[in-house]
């Protein structure tokens, strides 16, 4: 049984990072943040609509946060809070 | 949970996550990366030892990372894929390679599994190897058992250089596959530029079809739309 945080993971963080490249070629302004939020949504398995309703968070701030129009600390408490046990190297993001 | 693929197997995760993927949405790349990685990662390792780069396949954190490309790679090839093709991995096998080849800077030269008599502490001798080609192969294979394969491989063959044969053959099985661009899987896969890919491809089969409509031992084939007069 997982009682910690996940162990990091290397092709977890390279894919975030690889997903922040291409946010940051469509305009992103947070394309790191951005990346994290769309992974956790990935880990989900929902689409936005499903996503927003089951974390409880309104719909455009899942949008906002996946655009990168928000910078980490602006992330909704419900994306934040789960982008600590993704097994993403936060650290190395930066 | 939204699937605009519409195919009729909604409930299906892979193809969930091929047709959000085909929609552009990132979430469903991760998806994929995470539920797959490990299909992923034996595609990626058998292509660095049939690249001979069993140096590459020990090192985990550059398989990781080629593992991500791998996944990137189907990401922008989901358009392309249709539920009832092969996995994934297995469609775009060419174009993962062609992509890791990109990555090394590495020939796409095959080495046999017999080949470890050429390793030394890692590195690899530069003696050379016969190109082995997996499309042309299976088309070798089904001319055998296929008399009408085996015509249009003899027309096929009747025209332009091994090579050239090759890189038409490949264009237009990735064309098939449904590969958005045939011409950049072929020319990273060849070493040669997208427009000569397909330049190359075109002349190989107007050359192939000249012949068709010519030469009566292949009236047969003239049915096929690709020989279509």
């Amino acid at each position: 049984m997982i009682h910690g945080r996940p162990s990091f993971d290397d092709g977890a963080t390279l894919l975030v990072k690889r997903i922040a490249q291409r946010l940051a070629g469509e305009g992103a302004r947070h394309p790191l943040t951005a990346a994290v939020a769309v992974a956790i949504r990935g880990r989900h398995r929902l689409d936005q609509d499903q996503y927003a309703q089951e974390i409880g968070v309104p719909l455009e701030a899942v949008q906002a946060a996946e655009a990168g129009n928000l910078a980490f600390e602006q992330l909704p408490g419900p994306i934040a809070t789960r982008a600590q046990w993704m097994g993403i190297d936060l650290g190395r993001l930066g | 949970m939204t699937n605009s693929g519409g195919n009729g197997d909604a409930d299906d995760p892979l193809n969930q996550m091929m047709s959000g993927m085909a929609s552009g949405d990132l979430a469903w790349l991760w998806a994929f990366h995470e539920t797959f990685e490990g299909r992923l990662r034996g595609v990626v390792l058998r292509h660095l030892r049939s690249m001979g780069r069993h140096d590459v396949a020990a090192d985990r954190a550059r398989v990781a990372e080629l593992v991500v490309d791998a996944s990137m790679v189907i990401f922008d090839r989901a358009s392309g894929w249709h539920r009832g093709a092969a996995m994934p991995w297995n469609w775009a096998g060419l174009a993962i390679r062609s992509q890791i080849a990109a990555e090394l800077g590495h020939r796409t030269t095959e080495f046999s599994d017999t080949d470890g008599g050429d390793m030394n502490n890692g590195e690899v001798s530069a003696r050379p190897r016969a190109v082995v080609d997996p499309a042309v192969d299976s088309l070798t294979r089904l001319a055998e058992r296929f008399p009408p394969v085996r015509l249009l491989r003899d027309a096929f063959e009747s025209v332009g250089s091994l090579r050239n044969q090759q890189i038409a053959w490949l264009f237009r099985v990735q064309k098939i596959e449904g590969d958005p661009s045939p011409a950049h899987t072929v020319a990273a896969e060849f070493g040669i530029t997208p427009v000569n890919a397909r330049k190359i491809h075109q002349r190989h089969w107007d050359r192939v079809q000249t012949v068709v409509l010519a030469d009566e031992r292949y009236s047969s084939l003239r049915g096929l739309d690709w020989f279509a007069a």
